[in-house]
């Protein structure tokens, strides 16, 4: 099925589709040096020397990159780790937290940077691979707890909820929290970015055609129009860039708080 | 516990989208297996609807009333 003819004068254009976020390699013929793959080593690279740098030369009068990273790590140690998971636990969690907020940040921030112009996790298996390591820390820290037995009983029986009816419940239980959240959390992530991406580059590629490729100057300036757009939906995204980085880390605290309340 | 107020959600808020899809897919399961094992064609689709029940009621037993 093709839509592109019934609109006149668009016969020539090739919507942007899933396949436009297959890169090829950069170089070699390896899927590891893909633009995804390169760009999430480099911000593994970025994020960890940009606090190495800012933690390491820290001066009475910090200089701006201090400031800025000291603001960030400060927002998450105290707005997401200590409200959320509670003054007695929540320091060891930090470094976690820190790191995922500002590793998904940068690389969603990706899809937005000039030239570099791809969120890394509009590819979903690394959305995946990050909800794996939280769904082992959660699961690993209730394990720690509670024990294999008593963290069973925790996540499956909640409080409040007597009777037969907990027969039917329990399995409910056990697959929400064990099964279906990872994939939501991962999901949430990987289709806001990949829905983004696809916005973006539909009102770049759709507005360079229209201004280069039509003869009429309608289209003309539609095609300008929709660049203007393209560049309003780019701060748009930085939006629901930050909004994902933070939703996630949020989760991520609110899954570990879970895991180590007291059973109620 | 003696924490001070939240501005945060203490639970997750998307535990009842975890509820939902869980509630309909297992019990949707279950009743496919006795389809299969009946040899009926009826108790999928009840299944489906008994799993989304017991999640709404879950939803509103568990998070609604805290």
């Amino acid at each position: 099925m093709t839509t592109t003819g019934q609109v006149p004068g668009a016969e020539g254009f090739t919507p942007p589709g899933p396949g436009d976020f297959n890169l090829p390699p950069v170089f070699g013929d390896s899927v590891l040096f893909a633009k995804p793959a390169l760009l999430l080593v480099v911000s593994a690279v970025a994020v960890f020397g940009f606090f190495f740098v800012t933690s390491r030369r820290t001066a009475l009068v910090p200089s701006k990159a201090q400031y800025v990273g000291e603001q960030g790590y400060g927002f998450i140690r105290n707005s997401v780790a200590r409200d959320v998971i509670g003054s007695q636990h929540f320091l060891k969690f930090v470094p976690w937290l820190v790191a995922t907020f500002f590793f998904i940040l940068l690389n969603n921030l990706f899809g937005i940077i000039p030239l570099i112009q791809f969120p890394t996790f509009s590819r979903s298996s690394f959305a995946y691979g990050l909800a794996v390591l939280v769904w082992l820390l959660y699961n690993g820290i209730g394990i720690w707890k509670h024990g294999l037995l008593g963290y069973l009983r925790h996540v499956t029986m909640p409080a409040g909820i007597t009777g037969p009816i907990l027969v039917l419940i329990i399995p409910l239980e056990f697959f929400s929290t064990v099964l279906v959240r990872p994939v939501t959390l991962a999901l949430r992530l990987f289709a806001n970015m990949f829905a983004g991406h696809l916005l973006l580059i539909l009102f770049t590629l759709g507005g360079e055609y229209l201004l280069l490729n039509s003869d009429k100057v309608l289209y003309n300036s539609v095609g300008v129009l929709t660049l203007i757009l393209a560049v309003a939906i780019s701060f748009l995204e930085l939006l629901v860039q930050l909004i994902q980085a933070y939703v996630f880390t949020l989760l991520t605290a609110i899954y570990i708080q879970g895991a180590l309340a007291e059973d109620h | 516990m003696s924490e001070p107020p939240q501005r945060v959600p203490a639970a997750d808020p998307w535990a009842a989208f975890g509820y939902l899809v869980g509630g309909a897919g297992f019990y949707a399961g279950v009743g496919w297996l006795l389809d299969q094992w009946l040899e009926t064609s009826f108790l999928l689709p009840a299944g489906l609807l008994f799993g989304i029940a017991l999640a709404i009621y879950l939803v509103f037993k568990l998070h609604l009333n805290a």
